[in-house]
């Protein structure tokens, strides 16, 4: 799992953008009080990134981040059913949140305004060029191929998916996460892979 | 061995986790986040509490998705909620007390600030407690005691007013937000797929989705009194934010005045650029080619991936074709006050124009041969750097006309078989001559009146090598003369028909030396006019002395020299009002000549405008058909150019699409009618019940459709219709009651018609099954065809099957469609308009491909190997859009125009080996029914 080593910073918005969170406070540790405040200086970027990883919105990203906060300080006891680990817990309701976000929005591109145009651009300046192959474009379509994929399979597999290869939670890890089985937890990642073969040769074709 | 699939996945796992916003971009958005938090429930938020490690089973919370937020007070007491005007009016009582808590007095004084109505009856509540107070001096005292606690508030909420206001953020209440005015056609609001009708009066919330019929435009106004133009076709939503509100624009136009946005902005936003404002008139739409602002009015500030542009009055900004000066007055005349607009821009265009003529440059392509284009010019077609291609143009218009039968008729009728045989020598004369032509020639036909008959007269224009063309042209003139001499000798008898015994070829230099049935070709500098007879030669030499011709006052004139203006590459135009002179000679037609002539609408059609332009790898040809007046009949039922939602539900990898979008069905039904003379009421008791279901189908409907193929080919080929509906209730009944009509009429045969519900999650989905049974043998054997449909947004899908139904419906919601195809929007911007009325996409190598994906299983070896021959070989896709003015209809094309031979020969080798190999296909359908 990610995010393992433990550093304080005063400032919350000088940590770093990495993908592991620079500033992880152990909950666990002596049960110490802490503050949703707290909660958030810590885990923001972790929070906001799931949320990207699966919506590719920065705007989508935004408001996951709003809501999964907003609903722990709408909690009578925000740090209620939280587990050990926060991070667990944060991750899995950025990721759900953001596939709710992109199945509500029916009609809408999963690519991002930030990907589209960057994608539309690169595609202009090719087309000057005369060049026909370019490694951004490429990505960017892959990408959205994807997170289209993901969002034909059922919630459950996405969700699972999405903890293991996006948050690169261990398969122990997410059995813990989805209150299941180690074995069941492997089934569905194969069949969630199995499923997205599929899916992703239909659109590649 | 590994699974390459497998390799492409983490491939895509590894594109995903390798693309992040910046530090920066996470950074300020987190700020934001942080802010509105601690504006929402600041005790909350910084309150230590110790952490509990219970379950984490209630995580998955759809509701936390829904972005709509709900103040509550936390202090033990009731709950308190301010969703609507009514919730704050109520809570005034409260916030006068200082019975709030900190959020929501924070809430409440924010909402004041913005709502009139809520102010207003603050202060009515005000006065009143004011006269409560004079009335009544002997009330009651509040306590000291809590005198320290409502101060402590106070303190509180004027702190973090002052800190944690965050313009960007969705308010608390999204009630009432935007407010119909009035509406001409429909509006609707979306709800769960469901759409209700809006009328003026109506309130609309933040989030709601709004969207406009064909035909409609309505206007909305803002509760910070920006007024919104919504066009047809349209689909927005819009969000209150605490410093000015956000407008979604999902498809179609709109017009925003914007009302002074005080230190806030109003954003409105596309899938592809946000345009921020503080008070201006601009036009927002976003289309099939992207999104595009044109302000009429201010200034406004568009941002594409952190870039700002500057667009001022007059420019067009477009996420495709960047920022340029034109279009816009056409990009607004959709909008009930187009005309204010537009003379608004006019003037900025003035000014405009004074500036350009200061910085005036040589113009990319010399008119010189088009001013002295002769008076009465009904064709020109004009080639530039390439004389030989009129040659060619030449040959496809005499195409052209054989293969119409109204302008066949109307060139036999005009008796020019003399004339179009001197022109095939001209032509072929300047085959041979190309190479010493200059940089552009022109080909012109001249309408002269001879004895009260109309006669057309050729004339050829070219900037030439004076020298070398007399040169080798009197050496070939000299050949073709000894020819036909020697021709004429041997044979003893009158040359062929096509060559006219007495017709001559002379080169001039004077006017004054052409005669009368002889091609003369006048060598002036370096100029070549040639042409028949005396009249025009002397014209044109006229025309060169005065700079010009009179033909330079002709509308066919004006419109050649706006594609001057643009550049012009292969160009012709027709004068199609004097060649064909089809309002001159209605009066000639009988009523049911006219009638038909009617319904065509071409009566009023005046010119024909075709542009071609070939570069190393693109090839774009538009045409464009100009009305004399609003476009009538068959030619007005293509409608105004709209978003395309039905394209939606089509994939990336769709291999033929058909979309239009016509006039509404029943309007179209009701001017055949109109324009046959027939009336209901002499509809026989019989068919009642046919008009009656026709009219209400046609109502149930709206005017926009699709059709295409998406996906495998065989054995059942994967089509795909999608109708636009506007009532899906009139719609299912009215199938309902067709069906039952069928099958009371069937109930003799051996037909049925079966239509059921089927089982396609919440969506109202059907199949209409027809049966078949024979008795051919003694046990009955039962075909069945059916067709799968859905109502969805609407819209009504119809596929093959329940499988395509559903992947056509999750190919809708998944929202990467045709229109995300690099490919599609590649062509289709091509074409340079915004919205289309109709278009053709198709992809050959694509629908090869299904094919090739389809194949029987039987095929052998070799069979196998044309197919994947076949398939690889590259083939261009192509897009044909028809663009409908009121006053025109453009088209345009873009990519492989004719199939290449070898397209048609691979296509004639796949029906080979298909159609020989039928019961290939029966084994195919057994399997397929196996597997279903």
């Amino acid at each position: 799992m990610k995010g393992e080593t433990i550093t304080y910073i005063d400032d919350y918005t000088s940590a770093k953008t990495d993908k592991v969170p620079p500033v992880i406070k152990s909950v666990k540790a002596s049960n110490h009080e802490i503050s949703v405040d707290d909660l958030f200086r810590d885990h923001h970027e972790t929070v906001y990134l799931a949320a990207y990883r699966v919506s590719g919105k920065t705007q989508d990203a935004e408001d996951v981040l709003q809501s999964v906060f907003l609903r722990l300080l709408k909690r009578p006891e925000p740090f209620i059913n939280i587990g050990d680990d926060p991070r667990r817990y944060l991750c899995r309701a950025a990721i759900n949140a953001s596939f709710d976000i992109s199945r509500s929005k029916k009609n809408k591109p999963l690519v991002s305004l930030d990907e589209k145009q960057h994608k539309l651009e690169v595609t202009q300046v090719l087309s000057t060029q005369g060049s026909s192959i370019d490694k951004d474009v490429r990505q960017a379509e892959q990408r959205k191929q994807l997170r289209a994929a993901l969002l034909q399979l059922n919630s459950r597999a996405a969700e699972i998916f999405a903890l293991r290869y996006f948050e690169e939670f261990t398969n122990a890890e997410i059995a813990e996460i989805m209150q299941s089985s180690v074995t069941s937890i492997g089934v569905e990642l194969h069949r969630a892979r199995g499923r997205l073969r599929e899916l992703l040769s239909e659109l590649e074709d | 061995m590994k699974d390459p699939n497998s390799d492409k996945i983490d491939t895509l796992v590894a594109a995903v986790n390798a693309d992040k916003p910046s530090g920066n971009d996470i950074e300020t958005a987190a700020q934001r986040v942080r802010e509105k938090l601690l504006k929402e429930n600041p005790t909350a938020m910084i309150q230590k509490k110790e952490t509990m490690s219970v379950d984490d089973a209630d995580v998955h919370n759809h509701e936390i998705a829904n972005s709509e937020v709900v103040a509550n007070e936390q202090d033990g007491s009731a709950q308190k909620q301010l969703n609507s005007l009514q919730e704050y009016i109520d809570a005034i009582p409260d916030y006068l007390a200082n019975r709030l808590s900190p959020a929501l007095n924070l809430l409440f004084e924010e909402e004041a600030r913005r709502s009139i109505e809520l102010r207003r009856a603050l202060n009515d509540a005000k006065q009143l407690a004011n006269q409560t107070v004079k009335t009544e001096p002997t009330k009651t005292r509040t306590s000291r005691r809590f005198a320290w606690a409502y101060s402590a508030a106070a303190a509180i909420v004027l702190t973090i007013s002052f800190i944690l206001v965050s313009p960007k953020f969705p308010s608390f209440n999204q009630s009432q937000l935007a407010q119909v005015e009035d509406v001409s056609g429909k509006l609707y609001r979306l709800e769960q797929g469901n759409i209700h009708a809006l009328s003026a009066g109506d309130w609309i919330d933040g989030s709601q989705v709004v969207r406009t019929a064909g035909d409609t435009t309505a206007m909305l106004v803002l509760d910070d009194g920006s007024r919104i133009e919504v066009g047809p076709r349209a689909e927005l939503q819009f969000m209150r934010r605490s410093h000015g509100n956000r407008i979604d624009v999902d498809r179609g136009k709109i017009i925003v005045a914007a009302s002074p946005q005080g230190s806030g902005t109003l954003d409105v936003m596309t899938e592809e650029f946000v345009v921020s404002v503080v008070g201006t008139i601009f036009e927002v739409g976003h289309g099939a080619n992207g999104s595009r602002v044109s302000v009429i009015e201010g200034e406004v500030q568009v941002q594409q991936r952190g870039d700002s542009t500057s667009v001022i009055p007059g420019e067009q900004f477009a996420t495709r074709m960047g920022k340029k000066q034109l279009g816009v007055e056409s990009n607004i005349a959709w909008s009930r006050n187009a005309d204010e607009y537009i003379t608004m821009l006019q003037e900025v265009a003035a000014l405009q124009r004074d500036i350009e003529n200061v910085l005036t440059t040589e113009p990319r392509y010399s008119k010189r041969l088009l001013n002295l284009a002769p008076e009465n010019t009904v064709f020109y077609g004009a080639v530039p750097n390439a004389p030989e291609k009129i040659v060619e143009i030449y040959t496809v218009i005499r195409e052209r006309i054989q293969q119409s039968e109204i302008m066949s008729k109307k060139l036999d009728s005009l008796e020019m078989d003399e004339d179009l045989s001197q022109l095939d020598g001209v032509i072929n004369w300047l085959a041979e001559m190309g190479d010493t032509l200059g940089d552009e020639t022109v080909a012109a036909l001249k309408l002269v009146d001879v004895a009260s008959e109309q006669q057309a007269i050729p004339v050829i224009l070219s900037e030439v090598d004076a020298d070398a063309f007399r040169a080798s042209f009197e050496s070939r003139l000299a050949n073709w003369k000894e020819k036909n001499l020697v021709s004429k000798t041997s044979e003893g008898s009158e040359p062929a028909n096509h060559q006219p015994a007495n017709f001559d070829i002379a080169i001039i230099d004077d006017p004054a030396q052409a005669l009368p049935n002889q091609l003369s070709i006048w060598l002036y500098g370096d100029l070549l006019i040639a042409t028949v007879g005396v009249e025009t030669i002397q014209e044109i030499a006229a025309s060169i002395e005065n700079n010009g011709s009179n033909f330079m006052d002709s509308g066919l004139y004006n419109q050649l020299v706006s594609y001057y203006d643009d550049g012009a590459k292969f160009l012709g135009g027709v004068d199609l009002h004097s060649l064909l002179g089809l309002q001159e000679h209605s009066a000639e037609l009988n009523a049911e000549e006219r009638s038909a002539m009617d319904l065509t609408g071409l009566g009023n059609a005046q010119y024909l405008m075709v542009h071609h332009s070939q570069n190393s790898s693109e090839s774009n040809l538009s045409a464009e058909l100009i009305f004399d007046s609003e476009r009538s009949g068959v030619m007005s039922w293509l409608a105004e150019p709209a978003p395309m939602g039905s394209l939606d539900f089509f994939s990336i990898n769709t291999a033929f699409v058909n979309a239009s979008i016509v006039k509404s069905p029943k309007l179209i039904l009701d001017e055949v009618k109109q324009i046959s003379g027939e009336s209901w009421d002499e509809v026989s008791t019989e068919s009642e019940m046919a008009v009656k279901l026709s009219e209400d189908l046609l109502m149930s409907v709206g005017g926009e459709v699709a059709f295409g193929f998406d996906g495998p080919a065989l054995p059942t080929p994967s089509w795909k219709i999608v109708i636009e509906v506007n009532d899906e209730t009139l719609l299912q009944e009215t199938i309902n009651q067709i069906v039952n009509s069928a099958n009371s009429q069937m109930s003799e045969s051996d037909k049925h018609f079966e239509i059921v519900p089927i089982d396609l999650g919440s969506y109202n989905a059907y199949q209409v099954s027809l049966s078949i049974m024979s008795n051919a043998s003694e046990a009955k054997n039962t075909a069945q065809v059916s067709i799968s449909y859905a109502y969805l947004d609407g819209y009504l899908i119809a596929t093959p099957n329940a499988a395509f139904l559903e992947r056509a419906i999750n190919q809708y919601h998944s929202g990467i469609g045709l229109l995300s195809s690099q490919t599609f929007q590649s062509l289709i911007a091509r074409g340079g308009s915004f919205d289309v009325s109709a278009l053709n996409y198709s992809r050959l190598d694509q629908l090869l491909s299904d094919l090739t994906k389809s194949l029987p299983k039987g095929l052998s070896r070799e069979q196998h190997k044309d197919f994947q021959k076949i398939r690889g070989e590259n083939r261009e896709p192509s897009i044909l859009t028809l663009t409908g003015h009121p006053e025109s209809i453009r088209l345009t094309h873009s990519g492989n125009f004719f199939p290449d031979i070898s397209s048609i020969m691979s296509m004639q080798s796949l029906a080979g080996i298909l159609l020989g190999n039928e019961e290939l296909f029966n084994e195919t359908s057994e399997n397929e029914q196996e597997t279903n």
